[in-house]
C-alpha cells in the first residue's frame, strides 16, 4: 500500500510586520506519497515557494505559521523546535533552490560541503563520508568525481553547480526532496537534463518529490500530480494529464491558455482574462486623424532594416599586447533584411548575439565593422545628419526589466512625455498632455497613472509604460528585447496581445529578440536562429517549425515542452 | 611627491629663521645658511638631494644635526609596536561583539554594543587619552603617566611587550589608539555578518541540517573574514598615521611626534624623509593586501569557468 | 488600520514608505540625537548672544578671573558656569565659539568636498572606460593615505590659517565622494532606463544631468552626514597638535589642546568640558546619520 509520506493539512502562514499582515499561504492541504513527483504551479505571490520554506521552517522573517498541521513520520512538523527540526533537514526532507551560484560556499571546496554534510546526517568517520560524497557525484552525472572534489563552486558551470546542489541535497539520504524553481536560473539545453536527473533519481530511490514552479512546461515534463495555486490558495488538485487536458478552475485554464504554443499560431492569445481583468477589445484608432499616425506613410522603403556583414566583438581579457588579448566575438558577420510591417524574430540561448544585435541596431553599442540601413538610410559611422537622427529616431526599443527600465525618480508623466518635449512635436504643454493620456488608455492603462511613480506598478504595468514611451517617439521600428521574460506567464499574455495589436494598427515593423521558441511562434512571420554570434538559419515561422535545417535549430526544437501532447 | 614637498616648505618660510637666534648678526646667519646649503638656488638643492637619496642620504635634520633617514629608522620600531598592539586589541575585541551582534540583530546586548561602538567612533581621541591619563594615573596612580617602558628582548625582537613595566606603559597608549578601530571592527563585523547570514548558501546549509555552531565557524567566518581582513590591513596604516596623537599626549617616543616637532619647527630634512618613509611602507601594505586576498578569496587564485 | 494582502512581488513597495519613515524618525534614540542637533546649530549660530561673555573680547578678560571653578563667580559679576581657562577666559562662552569655529570649518570643507567629489564621480561613472580609470587611480592613491596624514602634510605645505584648514579638509574628503558617487552611478548607468534615454537621441550631458544625477545621489546624504562627523574629528585633533585653525578663533579641539597643561594641577575643567561638547556633537551627527542610511535604504526597509 502507498502511504503518505507528507500530509499537509489547513496550512495557514501569514508575514507581520508593522504596517500590514500578508495572507501569504491559505487553507493549503497537499500529500505527497513515496515515488511519486508532486508539482506545485503558480505565479508570483502565489505562496508555492513559502510552503516549501514552511516545511522545513525555513521561512523568511517575518513569515509564521498560524494554522494547520505538516504531518510527517507521525509527528507534526509546526510543532517541533529547531534542534528537533535539525535532524530532520537533510536527513529526512532535503531541498533545492533556485539559483546553484549563491546555493554554495564560494570559499569552500565542493568536497568538503559533501563531507561535513553526509557526516552530519549521518555520523560517519572521514573515509567512508568521503567515498559516499564521490558516490554521488557520480550519480548525479559529474565525471572524474574524486578531482571534481577538490575544486571550488565557480570552477563549475551552472547546470554542474545545480547537480552538486542536488548531490548535497540528497547526502543524508533523505525520504523526501523539495526542489524551489530547480532549473529557472539554468539554460533551456541545461534545464531539460536536471529535470530528467531529478525525475531518475525519484523513481530509483523512491523519493517523494515536491517540485514548485511557475512554468507549466516543467510540470508537463516530469510530474505525476499537480497542485495549481493562486494567490495564496489552492484551486486545482490532480493528474497531471488530466488537469492539462481539461482544466476545471478558470485560473487553470487562463494559465494554460496564456502558455505559448510551440504548434500552432494564434491571431491572439484568448481566454486569459482571469488574471489583469478583461482583454478589453483594443480601440482600433483612425489613423488619417490621430496623432500617432501622422509621418507615419512617409517612407517608401520596402526595407525597413538592411543588415549586411556585421561584427562586433568585446575584449574578455585585457593585455599590453595585441596578440594577448582575449576577445568575445558577440556578433560574427551577420547579414539579414527586414521587411516593412514584418515581425521578425531573432531566437538563440545567451551568449548567442541576439541582444547585441538589438542595441547595434538601436544605435546603444558602436558596431566595429559592416552596415546597417534603416529605411535604405546607413547610420554606422556617419556624420549626425538630419537624415541619420531621424532614421535613428525611427528605431525604439522595448527593455526586458521592468524594474529597471523607467526612471525612478521621474512621474510617469514625465517619463511618457519626455520624447514628445525633446522632438518637440507638439505645440504646447495642453497637446503634450493629452497626447500623453491618449498613449496611456491605449496601453491600457488609465489616466489615474499620470503622476505616480513607475514603483507604484507592478510589473506587467510597467512595461505598458515602456511601451507608452516607445510609441511617444512615433517610431516605425519597434524592437522588443526579450519584453516579457521578466514576467508572469498571464501577464505575458496580455502584454503580447498588446504589441500583436499596435503592430496590426499602426503597421509597426517589429524586431522580436527572444530564447522562448514558443513566444517566437506566436509574434513572428519570420525568424533567424543565432548561435555564438552567427546565424544558423532563417526562414519563415512555419518553415523553422515545421521543417528545421540546421542540426542546432532542430536540437532547439526538441527541447521544447511538449505540453499539448499530453492532452 | 618629494618634488612638491621640497618646494613648498620653502614657500611657508625660511627654516633659517626658526634654527636661529632672530638678534644674531648677519655673518651669522648667512653661515649657517651656508652650512645648511641652503644658500643654493632651490633647484640646485633638490638636485642635491636626489643625488644624496640615491645613495640612501636624505640629508641632516635641521635641529638634530644627524641624518635624517637614520633618525626615523630609530623611532619607527616604538610606533609599530604601539600601532600593533592596537590593531590585535582591536581584533580581539571587536571581532566577537560584532559577530555576536550580527547574530543577534535584536538582542539587548547588540543595543549595548552599537550604541557603544557610536560613541567609540565619536570620542575625540586625544580627549580620551588626556581623561584616561587623569583617571589612571594622576587619580588611582595604577598606571604611569606617560612614556615607553623597559625594552626586553625575545628571539632577538626587542620590545617593551617583554618587559612588566613595559606592558604597563604600553597599556594606555594602546587602549587609547584602538578604540576607534575596535568600534570600525564592530560596526564592519556586524554589516558584514548580517549580510552574509542573508545569503543563500546559509540558508541552504540549514536546510541540510548543519549546526548553527558550524555554520558560523566554518561558513560565515571564512566569508566576513575576508573583506573584514583587507580593510584592517589598509587601516594598519592609518594606526601609524594616527599614532601621532598618541605618542603626543603620551609621550612615546615614535615617529609621529618627531613629525610633528619637525613640521611646527620647519625641519624640512625629516618631514622629507618621513614622506617617503610612509609612501614605502604604504606600498608595500597594499602590496601584502593584495597579497592576502589572493591567498584568502579561491576565486581569484583559481580560474574560473564561466565567462 | 491593518489590511491583509497576497504575496505578490508586486504588493511591496520597493521605495520607502511614508508610514515607514514616520516610524523610524520617532524613535527615542533618532529625536534625541535629532534635537541635540538642533540645539547645537542653534547655539552655532546665536553664539554672541548667546554666551555669557565674549571670551576674545581682550577689554572684558582679565587675568585676575583665570582658573576659577565651576560655579564661581568672575570679576565682573558673570558666573562661570564651567570655570574659566588660564587666561582668565569662560570656558563656557569659549566652547559656545569654539562650536561654532568647529561646525563652519566641518561644513564648508564638506560641502567644497562633495561638489568636486559628485562632478568627478559622476563623469567617471558615467563615461567609463580610461577616464574611469585614470580619475580612479588618483582616488585610489589618495585614499590609500590616512586623512591624518594628508592633513599634517598639506597643513605643513599650506601654513596657518582657517580657510587653508577648510581647503585641507576639503583635500582630504573629496576622493571618498567621489567613489561612492561613482559606485552608485556605476549601478544606475547599466540599467535600462539610461539606455533608453539614449534610444531617444537624449546627448551624453542630458542624460548625465537629468537621469543619471538624481538617481546616484541618495548614498551621498548618508555619507555627508558621517563625513562631517568625521572632519570634526580630524579638524578637533589637528588644532590639538597645533596645526589647525589659529589661536585667535580657536575651535574645540584647541580649546583640549589648552587645557592639556593643566591637566596634573587639577584644573580639569578646562579640558573637560571643551572635549565633553566635542563627543556629544560629533556622537549626535553619527547616530543621526545612522539612522538617516537605515531610513533610505531600500533594502533594509523589507
Amino acid at each position: 500500500m502507498i502511504k503518505n509520506l507528507l500530509d499537509i493539512d489547513n496550512l495557514n502562514i501569514k508575514f507581520f510586520s508593522d504596517q500590514e499582515i500578508v495572507d501569504a499561504v491559505r487553507n493549503v492541504s497537499i500529500t505527497l506519497r513515496s515515488g511519486e513527483v508532486l508539482g506545485i504551479v503558480g505565479e508570483s505571490g502565489a505562496g508555492k515557494s513559502t510552503i516549501g520554506n514552511a516545511i522545513v521552517n525555513l521561512l523568511d522573517a517575518p513569515g509564521e505559521i498560524v494554522k494547520g498541521k505538516v504531518m510527517f513520520e507521525g509527528q507534526n512538523l509546526v510543532d517541533l523546535d529547531d534542534k528537533a527540526m535539525r535532524i530532520i533537514r537533510g536527513k529526512k526532507i532535503g531541498m533545492i533552490f533556485q539559483d546553484p551560484q549563491t546555493s554554495l560556499n564560494p570559499i569552500m571546496t565542493i568536497g568538503n560541503q559533501l563531507i561535513e554534510t553526509i557526516k552530519f546526517t549521518k555520523n560517519v568517520d572521514d573515509a567512508s563520508a568521503y567515498n559516499q560524497a564521490t558516490e554521488l557525484l557520480e550519480s548525479v552525472g559529474i565525471d572524474n568525481p574524486k578531482l571534481r572534489m577538490k575544486a571550488y563552486p565557480h570552477q563549475f558551470s551552472g547546470g554542474m553547480r545545480q547537480r552538486v546542489v542536488i548531490a548535497l541535497s540528497l547526502a543524508g539520504d533523505p525520504d523526501v526532496i523539495i526542489a524551489d524553481e530547480p532549473t529557472t536560473a539554468l539554460d533551456v539545453s541545461v534545464q531539460a537534463q536536471i529535470l530528467e536527473l531529478i525525475k531518475s533519481l525519484c523513481k530509483k530511490r523512491q523519493l517523494g518529490v515536491i517540485i514548485i514552479t511557475h512554468d507549466i512546461g516543467v510540470i508537463a515534463n516530469i510530474a505525476d500530480r499537480v497542485t495549481v495555486m493562486y494567490n495564496g490558495s489552492i484551486v486545482e488538485t490532480g493528474n497531471v494529464r488530466q488537469v492539462l487536458s481539461s482544466p476545471k478552475h478558470d485560473y487553470t485554464k487562463s494559465l494554460i491558455a496564456a502558455v505559448p504554443r510551440a504548434d500552432v499560431k494564434l491571431k491572439r492569445f484568448q481566454s486569459i482574462d482571469f488574471i489583469e481583468g478583461n482583454t478589453h477589445n483594443h480601440k482600433f484608432i483612425n489613423l488619417d486623424t490621430h496623432w500617432l499616425g501622422k509621418k507615419l506613410n512617409q517612407k517608401n522603403s520596402n526595407k525597413a532594416i538592411s543588415i549586411n556583414e556585421l561584427n562586433k566583438q568585446f575584449i574578455l581579457k585585457k593585455a599590453i599586447f595585441f596578440k594577448n588579448r582575449v576577445y568575445l566575438k558577440a556578433v560574427d558577420n551577420v547579414s539579414f533584411d527586414v521587411k516593412k510591417g514584418e515581425s521578425f524574430g531573432i531566437v538563440g540561448e545567451s551568449g548567442s548575439g541576439k541582444s547585441t544585435i538589438a542595441r547595434l541596431i538601436a544605435g546603444l553599442v558602436n558596431v566595429d565593422s559592416g552596415s546597417i540601413k534603416i529605411f535604405d538610410q546607413e547610420i554606422v559611422n556617419q556624420k549626425n545628419t538630419q537624415e541619420v537622427i531621424v532614421a535613428q529616431r525611427d528605431v525604439q526599443m522595448i527593455f526586458q526589466d521592468p524594474y529597471s527600465s523607467l526612471n525612478p525618480r521621474m512621474k510617469v508623466q514625465d517619463i511618457i512625455a519626455e520624447p514628445i518635449k525633446f522632438y518637440q512635436t507638439a505645440s504646447n504643454n495642453k497637446e503634450i498632455n493629452q497626447i500623453v493620456c491618449d498613449l496611456l488608455n491605449h496601453v491600457g492603462l488609465s489616466e489615474t497613472a499620470l503622476l505616480k511613480f513607475p514603483n507604484q506598478f507592478s510589473g506587467g504595468q510597467r512595461q505598458r509604460i515602456s511601451i507608452a514611451r516607445a510609441l511617444a517617439s512615433r517610431p516605425k521600428i519597434l524592437i522588443c528585447d526579450e519584453p516579457t521574460s521578466s514576467l508572469d506567464v498571464s501577464v505575458q499574455a496580455h502584454i503580447l496581445n498588446l504589441l500583436k495589436d499596435l503592430q496590426d494598427e499602426l503597421g509597426l515593423t517589429m524586431l522580436f529578440i527572444s530564447h522562448d521558441l514558443p513566444v517566437i511562434r506566436q509574434m513572428c512571420d519570420k525568424v533567424a536562429v543565432m548561435r555564438k554570434g552567427k546565424i544558423c538559419e532563417i526562414n519563415s515561422t512555419e518553415n523553422i517549425f515545421k521543417n528545421p535545417r540546421d542540426p542546432y535549430t532542430k536540437e532547439l526544437i526538441s527541447l521544447i515542452p511538449k505540453i499539448e501532447n499530453i492532452s | 611627491m618629494s618634488l612638491i614637498v621640497f618646494f613648498m616648505i620653502n614657500f611657508v618660510g625660511d627654516p633659517v629663521d626658526m634654527l636661529v637666534n632672530p638678534e644674531s648678526l648677519p655673518e651669522e646667519i648667512e653661515r649657517v645658511r651656508r652650512d645648511f646649503g641652503l644658500d643654493q638656488p632651490v633647484h640646485v638643492q633638490y638636485w642635491k638631494f636626489l643625488q644624496g637619496a640615491m645613495n640612501g642620504n636624505l640629508g641632516n635634520s635641521f635641529i638634530f644635526g644627524r641624518p635624517a633617514l637614520a633618525l626615523i629608522i630609530e623611532r619607527f620600531p616604538a610606533t609599530l609596536e604601539l600601532a600593533t598592539c592596537a590593531l590585535i586589541i582591536a581584533i580581539i575585541v571587536g571581532l566577537p561583539l560584532g559577530i555576536f551582534a550580527g547574530l543577534n540583530p535584536n538582542g539587548f546586548g547588540t543595543r549595548i554594543i552599537m550604541s557603544s561602538s557610536v560613541l567609540g567612533i565619536s570620542i575625540p581621541t586625544f580627549w580620551l587619552g588626556l581623561m584616561m591619563i587623569i583617571v589612571f594615573s594622576v587619580f588611582l596612580g595604577w598606571l604611569p603617566v606617560s612614556g615607553r617602558g623597559e625594552i626586553g628582548s625575545f628571539l632577538g625582537i626587542q620590545s617593551s611587550l617583554f618587559t612588566f613595566d613595559g606592558l604597563l606603559h604600553l597599556i594606555m597608549p594602546a587602549t587609547n589608539l584602538a578604540l576607534f578601530k575596535i568600534a570600525m571592527v564592530i560596526r564592519l563585523a556586524r554589516a558584514g555578518t548580517e549580510e552574509v547570514m542573508s545569503f543563500d548558501f546559509i540558508k541552504f546549509a540549514r536546510a541540510r541540517g548543519l549546526p548553527s555552531q558550524r555554520i558560523v565557524r566554518f561558513h560565515l567566518l571564512p566569508n566576513i573574514l575576508i573583506p573584514i581582513i583587507t580593510v584592517l590591513a589598509i587601516e594598519f596604516g592609518t594606526l601609524i598615521a594616527f599614532a601621532t596623537v598618541t605618542e603626543t599626549i603620551f609621550a612615546w617616543p615614535g615617529l609621529g611626534k618627531l613629525v610633528i616637532d619637525a613640521i611646527v619647527n620647519l625641519d624640512r630634512p625629516i618631514v622629507v624623509a618621513y614622506l617617503m618613509f610612509v609612501v614605502t611602507l604604504f606600498l608595500i601594505l597594499n602590496l601584502i593586501v593584495d597579497i592576502l586576498y589572493a591567498v584568502l578569496d579561491p576565486r581569484v587564485r583559481v580560474q574560473g569557468e564561466d565567462q | 488600520m491593518i489590511e491583509t494582502k497576497s504575496l505578490h512581488k508586486d504588493n511591496i513597495s520597493i521605495g520607502t514608505n511614508s508610514k515607514i519613515l514616520l516610524k523610524k524618525f520617532t524613535k527615542p534614540s533618532t529625536l534625541i540625537s535629532l534635537g541635540l542637533l538642533f540645539l547645537i546649530i542653534f547655539c552655532a549660530i546665536f553664539a554672541p548672544i548667546l554666551a555669557p561673555t565674549n571670551p576674545y573680547d581682550l577689554k572684558v578678560v582679565s587675568i585676575l578671573d583665570s582658573r576659577l571653578s565651576p560655579g564661581d563667580k568672575m570679576f565682573n559679576g558673570t558666573v562661570a558656569w564651567l570655570g574659566t581657562d588660564g587666561a582668565g577666559r569662560d570656558v563656557l562662552s569659549a566652547i559656545i565659539f569654539g562650536l561654532r569655529t568647529s561646525l563652519v570649518v566641518a561644513i564648508s570643507s564638506a560641502l567644497i568636498a562633495l561638489t568636486v567629489g559628485l562632478f568627478v564621480g559622476l563623469i567617471a561613472g558615467f563615461y567609463g572606460g580610461k577616464i574611469d580609470a585614470f580619475l580612479m587611480r588618483v582616488v585610489d592613491i589618495q585614499l590609500s593615505f590616512p586623512a591624518i596624514l594628508v592633513a599634517l602634510v598639506l597643513l605643513a605645505l599650506l601654513g596657518k590659517g582657517i580657510d587653508k584648514v577648510i581647503i585641507a579638509l576639503a583635500i582630504v574628503q573629496w576622493a571618498i565622494y567621489a567613489r561612492t558617487v561613482r559606485a552608485a552611478a556605476i549601478v544606475e548607468r547599466n540599467k535600462e532606463y539610461i539606455q533608453a534615454a539614449s534610444c531617444l537621441g537624449l546627448s551624453n550631458s542630458l542624460i548625465m544631468w537629468k537621469h543619471l544625477l538624481p538617481n546616484s545621489i541618495s548614498p551621498l546624504i548618508v555619507l555627508a552626514t558621517l563625513q562631517t562627523a568625521h572632519s570634526i574629528s580630524i579638524e578637533a585633533t589637528l588644532s590639538f597638535l597645533g596645526v589647525g585653525v589659529p589661536i585667535t578663533e580657536p575651535s574645540l579641539g584647541s580649546l583640549i589642546s589648552n587645557g592639556f597643561d593643566f591637566i596634573l594641577s587639577g584644573a580639569y575643567w578646562i579640558t573637560f568640558f571643551p572635549g565633553l561638547m566635542l563627543l556629544a556633537t560629533v556622537a549626535a551627527i553619527n547616530i543621526f546619520g545612522d539612522q538617516l542610511r537605515v531610513v533610505l535604504n531600500p533594502r533594509v526597509n523589507k
